[in-house]
């Protein structure tokens, strides 16, 4: 696909994506990047759960 | 631990076992460069009656159980189902894990073999469904999740051309 066939959302998209995290991953093995996953995964789980709690100390406290 | 996630830990038990699998999504992009992330992995498993014992042999190793069942009444791996081209959508003692018959428009182990290619896991031969074939899939795609990462994919193919 042409960038100029995109419609305007997507380009907006590709326009955002950070080409340097891209470098990194691609100079990363295989196994390593598998790994950063995992850490990542981790931490988004972790900051959801966070979230989670805060809003059910929010709600205990306003209701 | 329904939440963990150590989808590296979960391939390697597989490999341990000798399953013959492609891991195809949002995982098989990451190995080969995306930036993204992914909080289960998805396989397209041969359906081999020997392919069959080594994957339920996996699935034991990890306690899996069906996704979306109370945590009282589990319901384990059927291997009847894993032989079909439907969907198993697993929860393990490692993070999700999604058995998958075959992907869209019936695209099985034996067709996605030739479009995928083979990377190393720690010494362990990892075979992943090539990056050109997953941008395909996620352009045929009408999810949002897809489109979403649709631009970081198609970059990742770019510069691991360049």
């Amino acid at each position: 696909m042409n960038e100029s066939d995109q419609p305007p959302g997507d380009a907006e998209a590709a326009a955002a994506v950070d080409i340097g995290l891209i470098d990194e991953m691609l100079r990363m093995s295989p196994s390593e990047r598998l790994r950063q996953n995992d850490r990542m995964a981790a931490l988004a789980a972790r900051l959801r759960e966070a979230f989670a709690t805060r809003e059910r100390e929010w709600k205990a406290r306003t209701s | 631990m329904e939440g963990a996630n150590q989808l590296t830990s979960i391939l390697a038990v597989l490999l341990g076992e000798g399953v013959e699998f492609v891991l195809v999504g949002a995982l098989a992009a990451v190995a080969q460069g995306a930036p993204l992330t992914t909080h289960d992995v998805d396989i397209v498993h041969a359906r081999t009656p020997a392919n069959l014992d080594r994957l339920m042999a996996a699935l034991t190793k990890v306690n899996a159980r069906y996704r979306g069942r109370a945590a009282d009444s589990p319901l384990p791996p059927d291997r009847a189902a894993l032989a079909t081209v439907g969907h198993s959508p697993m929860a393990t003692d490692l993070g999700p894990l999604d058995c998958l018959g075959a992907i869209e428009e019936g695209r099985d182990y034996e067709t996605l073999v030739p479009l995928s290619l083979v990377v190393d896991l720690d010494g362990h031969p990892l075979r992943v469904l090539g990056l050109e074939t997953i941008v395909a899939l996620k352009r045929e795609s009408t999810s949002p999740k897809d489109r979403l990462a649709l631009p970081v994919l198609e970059a990742t193919l770019k510069r691991g051309r360049a």
